[in-house]
This record gives structure tokens, sequence and C-alpha cells, in this order.
């Protein structure tokens, strides 16, 4: 892989492959960029061609209309509470779960293991309708309730920490349990500090998951004040008699800051977590 | 080890109580309106006991005549109105909820199924008439009070009756007709191929030479027509019947009548326009907010809509999002030789809920009847260039000759029916877009979309 | 008995997964179960009846459902492959630079996975706008378009497709970053005594050894393809003339369109039926080469 021991022909294939890596990574960052401009342009400049590069005239008239005129920060809060929760719930259930699921063996845990497994294949939206009538059976439509609980469970969550937990030395394990810890005490003081990685790396799936749940989010909050953040910015920029641009650039935005921060500040999770899914098992 | 189990119950337990803790508390917070409890619970003896309604409402008025500061926003007025009445009746609580035109639709049904249906339900008659056959409406002829209906205009609350049984106060009704751009024939000096408002008739072939006039290949789209989704097909529709083509026979909703000879010649004709670049670009997925932008910045001239459009141009021009100065002018949809086709109206109305508290549906019927008053009635007029649907109101923009017009038009030409109360309304009214806009990218013959069309809408109206 | 006295020793296991398997029941297995049910019912919006196969009849004589399956083929074949591809390509050339290339390139194709696909498919219908898009304006200065991006049924699903790769690329990017991490060098390093060129070593080392990875990725994103909702949502509406039509969009649109809850169960049964086999196929193939 050495530079200095390639041909000729692979070095300028590999300078081609970095160009080529290049255009693709600009298609990626160019819708960003057009929405933090866009954001920024006043209406009539957003629907003129030739489109500004730049904003030529800067209005944060925008960013005001979103948040004076609407509940904006409510939506926000909304969206974070709702992830924040689920994806707690989701941390505990999903390393108590991987863990027997991991390093255990009782019976039925195939059976058990794969009609979970199997239920994670199928698209969510399989369950839409009947959700949405236990939900309203439980009165929970328009509540954080309802927008966390059907999450709280995640079998994408339990598998990867199954994958994970498998790679615990049993003998550390067992270790403990000569020395008479209980099974709450090997699994809080042993485990757990050794799966920190994966619960950090599963949080951030499972936060990114629920966030942009936007089919559930859509159907089971009608009150402006419960909305999440995509489902109000994507109902305000389809409004009534005309797309402001702007407005809806404006509120893609502030639903992208709030990711990129929380992305940023766990990048290194991010990172380390996807390779856990695809350990051996 | 017991031990440990018991914590961990004790955990689990916690976990699950925090969590429909927080279920709970925000469910009292925004008080569910089904929630008998709260009529219960009506504390001093000398005071009415507590009602709360809650009220979903479409998106329509903003930005109301004198009072532009406090109505930025759809919903703003219809929460206005709510305080009003909250401050006459302090013991009555109202949540007033705006869903998007495109939402309404999916919510409704679903709240339905699951039993969370608001009280009252301000909405389209399309879409009230689906939720009186399945019977979850309040039949008003038996709470309205007769004076209050005999305030009506006797078409309106025909309309509004299905089975016998009156399933929504009817509000206000638009009527949409062709739409032009005057600005866009004024520039090039062709004003003369226009029809006026004093003769506001013309016919397919008077159209087709203005359009094709004012038309510049790429730049200008002189005609446009709506068919990106089953919302506003009342366009499409007056094209078919300005051809002479029915969309049922009589009144008769068990089959659809469009598939005919005229019905034929009016989708070649649009598919024809297609051909010729003068529909915009991408027509079969251009909605009405491009539509609308095309028409402000004097690209689109031709379009049908309602009296509601000049509001929408009104407010466009205030936010800076037109250029030129478009002038709007409204006259009758063009119609071929021999064809006298009429206009359609759509009105919205007051859909109450079943209610079982007689003292609740008491209060929820007299604030219908308030959102109702003449006042109002006049409020929506000229706010939304709505039709009154109460005699007491009068004409109240007897003044704006577009409304004129357009009373002209009904008048003399009389009434189209998209089938707004049929049984299937709105399973009907999502198949026929997609033909439209199979024959205009030349995937189907405009015969071929026809009788497909016509083929799913009878198995659907079999049902 | 034995079974019994086995339950009872593990009961501390059935402990741990109790938490997530009385979620897993209660908000996903029976509404699953009762979605099965109801696609044997005319579920009105007040009453439910017994109409045995009629939904799935319905369906079958239903044209619309015919393209919505095809369609939703050729969006999980088109785009789980080129997805794959594409990633393997990035990860490949981005591998060896610094450190500092490294993160952003990472970063650079992992953010439109974190902007939520509401925001970037509200931008992307921007860009593809027919009349004031930018990336008209971008043909139009190379002398091209302009295309009607969304204005076609096939150019639309196409659209869509592209849009969708560039919403879901970032995840496998990392995971194939990370995983030529994990090749050991002095494999490249034996290969290369032996004379082998760059492409050999990528067909006889590299791809071998990533296969795990590439079987995660691929069962990952066949899952993530099945539902995809918002792009067709928000950027076509499932036209034009049913061109992008989806089973997952058409299920909504049925169910909450046309109140039609019977049928729009019947097609997430068909929809159960499509996703099981091809996880039985892909499961098939991890089986001989991964435990589970």
């Amino acid at each position: 892989m050495d530079n200095l021991q390639r041909t000729p022909a692979e070095r300028i294939a590999g300078g081609l492959g970095l160009l080529i890596v290049c255009l693709l990574a600009a298609v990626q960052l160019m819708p960003l960029y057009w929405m933090l401009t866009g954001s920024l342009k006043v209406l009539t400049d957003t629907i003129e061609i030739p489109p500004d590069w730049f904003p030529t005239t800067i209005t944060w008239d925008n960013y005001k209309q979103l948040l004076l005129d609407n509940p904006t920060l409510r939506w926000l809060w909304n969206s974070l509470f709702m992830a924040l929760a689920a994806t707690l719930g989701t941390l505990v259930t999903s390393s108590l779960a991987g863990y027997a699921f991991g390093k255990k063996s009782f019976p039925g845990k195939n059976l058990l293991f794969w009609t979970m497994l199997i239920t994670m294949m199928l698209p969510n939206q399989v369950m839409l309708i009947p959700l949405y009538l236990l939900i309203a059976k439980l009165g929970w439509v328009n509540t954080y309730a309802g927008l966390i609980m059907p999450f709280i469970a995640y079998p994408f969550g339990v598998f990867l920490m199954k994958q994970f937990m498998q790679s615990i030395p049993s003998e550390l394990l067992d270790a403990a349990k000569m020395d008479g810890a209980g099974e709450l005490r090997i699994f809080s003081s042993i485990v757990v500090p050794i799966a920190l990685p994966a619960i950090g790396s599963i949080g951030i799936f499972a936060f990114v998951a629920v966030w942009n749940e936007y089919l559930w989010q859509l159907v089971v909050i009608d009150r402006d004040i419960m909305l999440t953040l995509p489902v109000a910015i994507a109902k305000l920029a389809k409004g009534v008699a005309s797309l402001n641009l702007g407005l809806a650039m404006a509120g893609a935005t502030v639903a992208f800051i709030p990711m990129l921060i929380f992305f940023l500040a766990f990048q290194r999770f991010f990172i380390k977590g996807v390779m856990v899914g695809s350990l051996k098992g | 080890m017991a031990m440990h189990y018991r914590k961990a119950m004790a955990l689990l337990l916690m976990v699950l109580l925090v969590c429909t803790a927080c279920g709970a508390n925000t469910n009292d917070g925004n008080g569910s309106g089904t929630s008998p409890g709260g009529a219960a619970s009506g504390g001093e003896s000398d005071e009415l006991p507590e009602v709360e309604i809650t009220y979903w409402t479409d998106p329509r008025f903003k930005l109301i005549e004198g009072m532009e500061e406090q109505t930025p926003n759809n919903g703003d007025f219809e929460k206005w109105q709510a305080e009003q009445f909250m401050a006459q009746y302090p013991h009555v609580k109202i949540d007033v909820q705006v869903v998007t035109f495109e939402d309404m639709p999916k919510k409704v049904p679903a709240s339905i199924a699951a039993g969370t249906q608001p009280d009252i339900l301000r909405d389209y008659l399309g879409r009230t008439s689906q939720y009186a056959y399945q019977g979850v409406l309040e039949n008003l002829e038996e709470s309205v009070s007769e004076e209050e209906l005999a305030d009506y205009h006797q078409d309106y609350l025909d309309m509004y009756t299905i089975d016998g049984h009156l399933h929504a106060l009817p509000a206000y009704a638009w009527t949409a007709t062709m739409m032009l751009n005057r600005e866009m024939w004024a520039e090039r000096d062709a004003l003369d191929l226009l029809p006026t408002r004093e003769d506001p008739y013309w016919t397919i072939e008077e159209f087709d030479t203005a359009i094709r006039a004012v038309a510049e290949p790429g730049k200008v789209f002189p005609y446009a027509v709506h068919i990106s989704n089953s919302q506003s097909d009342n366009g499409i529709l007056e094209l078919f019947w300005g051809f002479g083509a029915k969309l049922y026979a009589d009144g008769d909703y068990s089959k659809i009548a469009l598939n005919s000879p005229e019905g034929a010649a009016a989708m070649e004709y649009l598919v024809q326009l297609n051909k010729d670049g003068l529909l915009p670009p991408s027509i079969s997925t251009t909605g009405p907010t491009d539509i609308n932008n095309l028409i402000w910045s004097g690209q689109v001239g031709a379009y049908v809509d309602t009296l509601y459009a000049k509001t929408k141009l009104a407010d466009a021009r205030a936010e800076g999002k037109t250029l030129g100065e478009p002038e709007l002018l409204f006259v009758s949809h063009p119609s071929a030789a021999g064809v006298t086709s009429g206009v359609p109206v759509g009105p919205t109305g007051y859909a109450v809920f079943k209610q079982d508290d007689d003292y609740k549906r008491e209060w929820v019927v007299k604030f219908v009847e308030f959102l109702n008053s003449t006042e109002y009635q006049e409020m929506y007029a000229i706010n939304a260039g709505q039709f009154p649907v109460k005699k007491s109101a009068g004409v109240p923009l007897s003044d704006d000759p577009d409304f004129v017009v357009m009373q002209q038009l009904i008048e003399e030409r009389g009434l189209e029916d998209m089938g707004l109360t049929s049984p299937k309304y709105a399973e009907v009214r999502e198949l026929l877009y997609p033909e439209v806009q199979a024959a205009l990218l030349g995937m189907k013959t405009p015969e071929q979309a026809l009788a497909d069309y016509e083929k799913a809408a009878n198995r659907v109206l079999a049902q | 008995m034995q079974l019994m006295k086995r339950i009872l020793e593990a009961r501390s296991a059935y402990f741990f997964i109790l938490p997530a398997y009385f979620f897993f029941v209660v908000f996903t297995l029976l509404p699953l179960l009762q979605g099965l049910q109801f696609s044997f019912y005319d579920v009105k919006l007040t009453s439910r009846t017994w109409v045995g196969l009629d939904n799935f009849i319905g369906l079958y004589q239903d044209p619309v459902f015919w393209k919505a399956l095809t369609n939703t083929v050729v969006l999980v074949v088109g785009i789980v492959p080129a997805a794959m591809a594409i990633s393997l390509f990035i990860a490949v050339i981005v591998y060896p630079l610094g450190r500092g290339l490294q993160t952003f390139f990472r970063m650079a194709f992992y953010m439109p996975i974190v902007a939520s696909g509401v925001a970037l498919s509200l931008v992307w219908l921007w860009i593809l706008n027919p009349t004031y898009g930018l990336l008209n304006y971008v043909l139009g200065l190379l002398g091209a378009g302009p295309v009607a991006w969304l204005g076609t049924p096939n150019m639309a699903l196409l659209t869509v497709d592209m849009v969708v790769i560039t919403m879901i690329v970032g995840q496998p990017v990392i995971l194939y970053i990370a995983a030529l991490g994990g090749i050991p060098r002095d494999l490249y390093e034996s290969a290369m005594i032996d004379g082998a060129g760059a492409w050999r070593q990528f067909r006889s080392i590299t791809l071998p050894l990533l296969k795990p990875t590439t079987l995660f990725v691929l069962v990952t994103q066949t899952i993530g393809v099945f539902q995809v909702f918002v792009v067709i949502h928000l950027m076509t509406g499932g036209g034009p003339a049913h061109g992008t039509q989806t089973i997952v969009y058409r299920m909504y649109q049925t169910g909450f369109d046309f109140f039609n809850f019977g049928t729009a169960s019947a097609l997430g049964v068909v929809l159960i039926l499509l996703v099981s086999v091809v996880a039985w196929a892909q499961f098939k193939w991890l089986g001989q080469e991964t435990e589970y």
C-alpha cells in the first residue's frame, strides 16, 4: 500500500479515484451548503436564475419568522426529549437483553432471539395502523409517551449488544461468580464498564433512528405544540399558499444543528460503534 | 440472589413508572377533549359545569383585515375566535388545532378509528361527507335551532343533507373559474384576445389563440393545470366540463361518466398543449405552491382558481414574492361549441362528532353557531373570497367586480357536480390525476388513460 | 421436568431479557400480529367485517399494486449494490490518506445521515426544481439539460434512487474504513513480495477479508431501503403516474388517504413476505460465513 511501491499506472488510478471521491463528497455536502446559505436568502433570491452561490443580501428574517412566529424551540425540545428518553430506555433494555443473549444459555434462547431479529428486518410501517390504535386506546395520542414507548425496545440494539457481549471473556464473569458476586452485581460492575463503547454507539444509533422516525411522529401527533421538529418543519415548508424556500431552509438548518452538535460531540463513538455490529460472532 | 432479583424488579418498575408518568403528565397537560372528567369537576356551585371542546380546523385565514398584527399565521384567527367565545362563556375551554390540507384526510380517519376525534371539525364538504357515511357525526337538524337554519340558503342545506340528515353546518363556499394574469396580455398588446368582465364567456378556440399569443418557449408557459396530487382537482375537471364531459351522469354515483367522446377530446387537447410547450415543464409534478410562484412571476397566465387567489397575491406582494405587477382577471372557463359548462362550488362546513353528553353537545353546537354568526360570515368573505351561506350576510363583496362575475357565472351557467357527496369521493378522486399524468407523459394514449380511470373508479364505486 | 429445572436454573437470564421483551411484545409483536389479522378484514373506521382473501384479491387486480411492487424491488436492487460499491470505493481511496483527510471524508459522507431525511428532501427538492433549481442551472452552464428530474416516472425513480444513495452511504463508508484498518499489513507485504499488484491485492486480500463487513452492510442497507418513506413522501408523493410508488408508500396512502386499513394491512403482509424472502436468502449466505 505504500506509495513508493506503486506502479505509475496505479498512482494515476489512485489520483483519479481521489478526484472522484472529492466529487462525491461535494455532492454530499452541496445540499447542506445550499440549505445553510438558502436560509439566509431573501425570497426573491431563492427562485432566481442564475442562482446566487453566496447570498447577495443576507437576511435573518427567515430565522426570526421561524423562531418568533412559531413554537420552534418547543418543537426542538419535543424532538430532543423524545429521542433522549427513548435512547435511555433502549440502552437499559438492550444491554440487559444483549447480555443474556450473548453470555447465557437458557431454554428458548434461540426462539426468543430470532423472533426479535426477524421483526428487526420488517419495516416499521407494517405495524403503523395497529400500533396507532393501541396507542390511542392507551390515551397516548399527542403525548410524549406515544412518541417514546414504541421505541423502548430496539431489536437492532439488542442484536448489536449481543454481538458485543459475546466478545467479553467468560473467564472474567466466572471469576466474579466464584467471588460470590450476584448476577446484577456482575452486570453492573463488570459487564457495563466493558460494554461502555458499545453502549455509547448503540445510544447514538438509537438517537438518530428515533429522531428520524418521521412517519410515526406524523401520525401520532396532531397538536401543534406537541409536534416534533422534522414534522413541524415539513409542515411549515409545505405550507398553504406558497412555498417559502428561505423559511424551509431555516427550518431544515434548525433541525440539522442539534444533530450536528450531537454528532461532533460523540464522533468517536460513532466510528467505534459502527464496528460493533460487524464483529465476527 | 433473591435480593438482587427484588432490586432488579424494583429497577424495572421504576423505569416503567417514570416512562408512564411522563406519558400521563403530558396527557393531563394537554387535556384530551374526550375525557369526561373535566365536565364533572365544576367547582363553585353557581358556575356552570366546565366544558372542554376540541376544534380542528383547516388552514384558511390569515392576515385578517384590521388585525394583521394578531393573525400572521393560519390558525391565529380561529384561536382568536375561540378566545372571544371563551371570554363570553368562561366555563368553556376550547382547544384549537390547525391541520394542514394534506394531513387532514389522514389524521381525522385515524383519530375516528382510535376514538380520539375532535368535537368539531371544519373541513371541506368532500371530506365531512365521508365521515357522515361512516355514521360518526351528529345529525345537526336536531340540535341547531330553527331560526338559525332558516337563515341559510336552502341550496347549501340541501347539499349538506345526506340520507335525510344535516351532517354538518355549512360555513362558506368557494367557486373557481378561469383566472388570468391580465398583465401578460397587456404587456404584449394582446388584451383584445381575452374576454372581459362584462362578457366573461369564450370558446376553447379563443382560449387557444389567447394562450398561444403570449407563449415563449422555455420561459412563459401560459396555461397551468394542477395534477400533481388529488387536491384542487376542480381545475382539471373544469377542462373536462368545458368540453361537455361530466364526472357523473345526473347524480348517479354508481359509475363514472367521464370516459366519453367529450372527455377524450378534453384529454387530447391537454396532451396537445403539453406537447406544444404551453404547460409548465414537469407539470405532472408541479404543485400549487410552484404554480402560484409561476403566476406571481409572470410565467403562467391562465389557471383555474378561486377568489382566494387575490388574497394570496396580496400576501405574496407584501412579502416581496412577486415579479412585475400581476393583475388578476376572473372569467368563465372556456367551453367548446354548443357547451355551456357551469362552475363548481366547494363548501366548507362544521361537522360535529357524535357526543354522548347532552350538556356538552349543547355547548358545542352553541360554539358552532357562534362561528357562523353573520359578522363572521362577512369576515370569511372579505378575507378569503368565500361566498357566504347565510342570507343575513347579504353580498359582502358587492363592490368586488370579480365576486360579481362569479355570482353571474353561478346564476347564468349553474353548478357542476364534483361528486363531493358521493360515498367514495375520497378514494375516487385519488384515481384521476395519475391517469392524466400518464397521458401527459406519453405512457398512455388519452383514450387508454380515460378507460383505465373509468375501470379503476368503477371498481371502487362497486365496492 | 428436566426443562422446568433448566428454566429455573437460568431464571436470571429471563430476568435480563424481560424489559426488552415486554416492550417488544406490547409495541411491536402484538401490533404486527394484529396487522396480519386486519388483512383478512374490511376495517371500517368503526367496525370490522371478515372478508377472507378479498383484500389480497383486490391487490392482485390493482395495477398500481404491481407497479408499487416492481418499484420496491427496483429500488432495493438498484440502491443496495450501488451504495455498497460506492462506499467500498470511497473507503479504499480514503483509507491510505492521512488522519486529517480521513476524518474529513468520513464526516462528509456521514453528514447526510446526521441531517434528517426531511431536511435533505426539502433541499433536494429545491436543487432539482426544473425552473429555479441549482442542478439544471449547472447543467445549463455545461451546455446540457434541462432535465425533468422528477417529471417522468423513470427519471423520478432514478432521482429517488440517487438521493437515497447519498443519504445512506455514510455508514458503510465508516464501516469499510474501519474494517480496512483491521486487515494485517503483513498480508499485503507478503503479497507484494510475490509481485501482486494493487488490483490483485484488492481482489485476493481486501475483498475476502471484508466479507463479514460486506454481509453486515448488505443486510442493514436492505432493511433500510425497504423502509424508504420520507424521500418519496416529500419529493414525489409516489408520482408521477405512480412512477415512484412503493409498497410502503402505497400502504400509507391506502391506510390514511382511503381509510382502507384492511387493504393497507394486506400490503403490509406482502411486504413482510417480500422482506422475509430476501432476509432468508441473505441470512443463509451469512450463516455459512459467520456464527450468530
